[in-house]
């Protein structure tokens, strides 16, 4: 047989390139629940992050179990909620599942996930995804906001490809830790957090935090995206403080009334 | 196989395969090759490990491949053969790695898909698997993985001790360092020092083996 014919070369290119292509498609099957597994239980464990139940925060052998289940124990409710507010309750795998697209989620703005997740005090916090670009590819976190909706609980951000060192340092507890207690809205209207050059700047400020040195890119897309992705979420957060709001009002009226027939009472 | 020619498996030129990659033919050293991912994923002692095992892994398989086919492939496409195998085993990789050590396949990220450029691999694919028999080839590809793994973990041990303070993600600078001014050199993560670190290597390597020094 010639080896230079091309008859030869075409034949034996085309069967290499057919036996490849049905090893890998058939590894790539094979192998793919268990990616997806794996991406889910990165994506929960982040979650558990914001609210201060991650994996960082107790030492655990079993990484991917703990998390399922302390996913399972915290997170009691999740949601949709479309730009004007309205949420729809879903279950835990949907809304998990719109995590793996979020740019195209924050586009639609029909269903953007909410997590809410039920402390062991009681505490209501919810949990909201942020989606945004950084220097050199896709930045995303969670910040986790107290039942008031404005209250900072918690932030968790993380980085496709920044610099190490640098616009890497998100990742940094130190960083993230800047946000708890912080709030977003001033006096009613959103306000955003904002990330300020130089160390100890924000100092004091409730609206602010320091941003990254030597990652001033990265941190301006931190801050865009804590502007955009939680501006997107507003009229929810906006929906749940009216509602708090009259909670409280019909509470007061309540004790109002009983006070009354106190004083009248005293007064006969 | 060489079984068949009588020749032991472990024979002397068999081990120089495996073995000569390790010290006097070092690739990164001495050829020079894989100097880019050698600066990427050197910051961290665990990524380093898992990215030499899946170079070590790529090379063996190519190099037992491509010396396999070695009479049957066409001269003219020889190159794109190569790429194709070499692309296949590490797209492998990558899925295994993706599916068993999600953590670390986030941390090496491209690097992983990067094995493919690695000039490793096709050098030793042209130089030796296309003329070598198949076991011999096995053991360059073995052989060259891990001189080109050796380095790198060198690397990552003085970058992670120096830049981190930490060993396999231990801290192992105790506090007090820390409490007495010692500060984490910033610079040692920066790829621009792994660089430095590999030409201090090499110069070490150069003045123990004199007859590497050009004149």
């Amino acid at each position: 047989m010639n080896k230079q014919s091309n008859t030869y070369i075409i034949t034996y290119a085309t069967v290499l390139v057919v036996v490849v292509a049905a090893v890998l498609s058939f590894a790539a099957i094979e192998l793919q629940p268990r990616q997806e597994a794996n991406v889910k239980i990165e994506k929960m464990g982040a979650i558990l992050g914001a609210i201060g139940k991650g994996v960082s925060d107790t030492a655990v052998s079993d990484k991917d179990r703990y998390i399922e289940q302390t996913f399972g124990t915290y997170i009691t409710k999740t949601l949709f909620v479309d730009s004007l507010g309205n949420a729809t309750e879903a279950t835990t795998e949907e809304v998990l599942g719109a995590l793996n697209d979020l740019p195209a989620v924050f586009d639609t703005k029909t269903a953007m996930p909410v997590f809410v997740a039920t402390l062991s005090d009681d505490a209501t916090e919810y949990v909201v995804p942020l989606t945004g670009k950084g220097l050199w590819g896709a930045v995303w976190g969670y910040i986790a906001l107290n039942d008031d909706c404005n209250t900072v609980a918690g932030a968790v951000f993380d980085h496709k490809s920044e610099t190490p060192g640098l616009g890497a340092e998100i990742t940094t507890a130190a960083f993230q830790e800047q946000f708890v207690g912080k709030r977003i809205f001033k006096d009613g209207r959103f306000e955003s957090i904002d990330l300020l050059k130089g160390k100890g700047s924000s100092a004091g400020n409730p609206y602010a935090v320091d941003a990254i040195s030597g990652g001033t890119l990265t941190s301006n897309g931190v801050k865009a995206m804590l502007r955009v992705c939680l501006g997107d979420y507003v009229p929810f957060f906006e929906k749940v403080q009216a509602a708090a709001a009259a909670a409280v009002a019909a509470a007061d009226t309540a004790a109002c009334e009983t006070t009354t027939e106190n004083t009248e009472g005293g007064a006969k | 196989m060489s079984t068949k020619e009588k020749e032991p498996l472990f024979s002397a030129k068999n081990m120089n395969a495996l073995l000569g990659p390790l010290g006097r033919n070092n690739p990164i050293l001495v050829q020079v090759l894989g100097i880019c991912s050698a600066l990427a994923v050197t910051a961290k002692l665990k990524p380093a490990f898992v990215m030499a095992l899946s170079v070590t892994v790529v090379t063996a398989f190519a190099n037992l491949l491509i010396s396999l086919m070695r009479r049957g492939i066409p001269s003219r496409i020889r190159i794109i053969v190569q790429l194709v195998v070499v692309a296949a085993l590490v797209i492998l990789v990558d899925q295994v790695l993706k599916a068993f050590v999600y953590d670390i396949s986030k941390q090496l990220s491209v690097f992983v898909g990067l094995i493919i450029t690695n000039c490793i691999i096709m050098g030793r694919l042209e130089a030796f698997a296309m003329g070598n028999r198949p076991w011999p080839s096995f053991l360059d590809g073995i052989g060259n993985g891990l001189g080109y793994g050796l380095i790198l973990l060198v690397v990552a041990f003085f970058r992670e001790l120096l830049g981190s303070g930490t060993l396999w993600g231990y801290p192992v600078v105790p506090q007090w360092c820390y409490d007495h001014g010692y500060a984490n050199n910033g610079l040692m993560i920066l790829p621009p020092m792994a660089l430095i670190t590999v030409g201090i290597i090499i110069w070490i390597h150069r003045s123990r083996n004199k007859d590497l020094q050009e004149k």
